[in-house]
């Protein structure tokens, strides 16, 4: 339990899964939780999941679940005393630490300074090579921040192309893309610059020399307000498309004991650096050689932190919670008991370079059984709107080996029904079936080349099952509409299952 | 029944009209969802005596929005040449660009959308010749 002199009703700023899953971690704690919403929101489950819920604005995240003074208005309204920032939006935005910290409520993450230093990927840069870690080769620097004349076309040029451009101010691969060419440069530094200030409010982006076959695997950080920094294991994120990751795992099957003590002894380093609190997470770019380098800290919640949970049996949420409230960091485990692996369910065409799909999520049926977790932040009938994040959902497995985790994820996910949106479901299911995944011999660049199995035509059964539902009327406007869905017996609505 | 597949474009003849077991379908418009023994499948009807839309003029295009979203940009205006490859249209959804670039070198004869306007998948953004 939290010490109830501490907070005891927190403001969940966020929205989706990671509401959720904060909301969880609250009630379980003995606090109450407050929903933030957008118009576009109103119906969701985070919504529903809450103690109470403030109403925020319209459905652009600037205008809602990036407007500091609604936020803070909807956490003095709702009569809050703890602001939980989740991943994403606001929450490595060290301006909302401070101004939450100055209306005398309880920041549930790390200080804002350790933020300033280590959120944004310059000055995480800047301070990781004076400290001696290394980063990535060729890196360089750009005063991008005013104007693109500033910007130094024949400095990027000597670093060799491909070259990897990126937004300072956020993960997620939100604005990041690779440039093959000089001539691509310009437009390719507006839209990440433009996609950064969307998604983050800042527009200072960075370029970088792009390696080509490195591991992406990055250590679990946990600092308390007592000068303790403990390190708690590595995730494997190498499977990503278009430069997000979709599948992650820990402990990662790359990384030998002897290379997992130098990679947590660098991120606690790194921690320490700048005094970090909270939860956190370093990130590496591993070679086959064992060669690591600096990539980028989260000063955050990360979205695969169940796997690091799964693996080890914690509760990270829970931890980032008694480390608000000032309690000492527990005894932790040593090493993970078990091997746990997450795909991310996204509403994406895998067959249309993953362009988000929206639209009307009509069925949407999660998996269960042994080892199995489902953090979701939808329910049938929800609009899946083009504001925000394309991520439905993260199913996570776990197995005593990789091998009975790996399993049952794959049972899982072809358990898992999304019928009026499309999914990456069916490719998640099958990437997850190949060669190179089953040996676990990933890296970043594999998505781009690596071929899956087609599907097979659909079968008899469903061009029946087809042609019964297009006989009879349709069920609901296709498209994202406000109006709440009215449930499948209120409208003309008809769905075949069985009989 | 005639069936496009609308993954691959494929058609089929459906044998019956029946839900067999296992299957659960729903209908959203003109598009049956089909969830079957772990796989998702999108089916729409072929229209049996489908009068052919009146032929194009030669080697026009209708450049269509890949998702639905809001469009950032127009780069280009009627009467202007284009290279293939020239950015047309810019689209943004959920914090992701994705630019609309000419299929070859040509004129673009109309353009029907404004930055700023929402646009659903497949409308019509640009056409050329």
């Amino acid at each position: 339990m939290i010490s109830p002199r501490r907070f005891g009703r927190v403001l969940v700023a966020n929205r989706g899964e990671i509401a959720v899953r904060v909301m969880r971690a609250c009630r379980t704690a003995g606090l109450e939780s407050v929903a933030v919403y957008s118009d576009a929101d109103r119906d969701a489950r985070h919504v529903a999941l809450a103690d109470a819920a403030v109403e925020i604005g319209p459905a652009p995240a600037k205008e809602s679940y990036l407007s500091i003074p609604k936020l803070l208005e909807a956490a003095k309204t709702a009569g809050c005393d703890a602001v939980h920032p989740g991943y994403g939006f606001l929450s490595e935005n060290a301006d909302f630490a401070r101004a939450v910290t100055g209306a005398g409520l309880v920041w549930i993450g790390p200080p804002a300074d350790a933020m300033e230093a280590m959120g944004s990927k310059i000055s995480a840069r800047k301070r990781m090579k004076a400290a001696g870690v290394p980063v990535v080769p060729g890196a360089l620097i750009g005063p991008f921040e005013e104007h693109e004349e500033k910007i130094s076309f024949k400095e990027i040029s000597s670093l060799g192309f491909p070259v990897l451009v990126k937004a300072s101010a956020g993960g997620g691969g939100k604005g990041m893309r690779v440039v093959h060419s000089p001539s691509d440069l310009s437009e390719a530094i507006s839209s990440c610059r433009r996609e950064a200030l969307a998604a983050f409010g800042d527009s200072t982006v960075y370029v970088e020399k792009y390696l080509s076959a490195p591991r992406h695997i990055e250590v679990q950080i946990l600092g308390d307000t007592h000068g303790n920094v403990v390190a708690l294991g590595e995730r494997e994120c190498s499977l990503q498309r278009r430069h997000q990751k979709v599948v992650e795992e820990c402990p990662s099957p790359a990384v030998s004991p002897e290379l997992r003590a130098r990679l947590c002894q660098a991120a606690v380093e790194a921690a320490r650096a700048v005094a970090y609190v909270s939860v956190g997470t370093v990130e590496f770019l591993v070679e086959p050689s064992g060669a690591f380098w600096f990539l980028e800290m989260n000063t955050r919640l990360q979205v695969e932190h169940p796997v690091t949970e799964e693996a080890f049996s914690v509760d990270l949420v829970a931890l980032q919670l008694r480390i608000a409230a000032g309690e000492r960091l527990p005894e932790l485990p040593a090493a993970p008991a078990f091997h746990a692996i997450e795909a991310r369910v996204y509403a994406e065409d895998p067959d249309a370079e993953f362009l988000p799909q929206a639209g009307r999520l009509l069925v949407w049926i999660e998996p269960s059984g042994p080892g199995v977790r489902v953090d979701s932040g939808v329910i049938s009938g929800q609009a899946v709107d083009v504001h925000y994040d394309p991520m439905l959902a993260k199913i996570v497995a776990k197995g005593r080996t990789r091998e009975e985790a790996r399993r049952r994820l794959v049972v899982a996910l072809r358990e898992t029904v999304a019928l009026g949106v499309t999914t990456n479901l069916s490719w998640l299911g099958r990437l997850l079936e190949s060669d190179p995944v089953v040996r676990g011999e990933t890296h970043t660049g594999l998505l781009e080349t690596l071929l899956l199995p087609a599907l097979p035509p659909p079968p008899d059964e469903v061009l029946a099952a087809a042609a019964s539902v297009l006989s009879g009327p349709a069920c609901a406007a296709p498209g994202v509409t406000k109006s709440s869905w009215p449930g499948p017996f209120d409208t003309p609505f008809r769905m075949g299952n069985g009989a | 029944m005639r069936l496009r597949d609308l993954r691959t474009g494929e058609e089929r003849e459906a044998a019956g009209t029946d839900v067999a077991p296992g299957a659960t379908a729903i209908r959203v418009g003109d598009v049956a969802w089909v969830s079957h023994r772990g796989e998702t499948y999108r089916l729409s009807a072929v229209p049996r005596f489908a009068s052919r839309t009146a032929p194009r003029h030669e080697e026009t295009h209708s450049l269509q929005s890949p998702m639905p979203g809001r469009v950032l940009g127009v780069r280009t205006a009627a009467g202007a040449s284009v290279r293939k490859g020239d950015t047309l249209v810019l689209v943004e959804a959920m914090k992701m660009e994705h630019a609309v670039r000419a299929p070859g070198d040509g004129t673009v004869t109309r353009v029907l959308v404004a930055e700023g306007q929402m646009v659903g998948l497949g409308d019509v953004l640009v056409e050329m010749a």
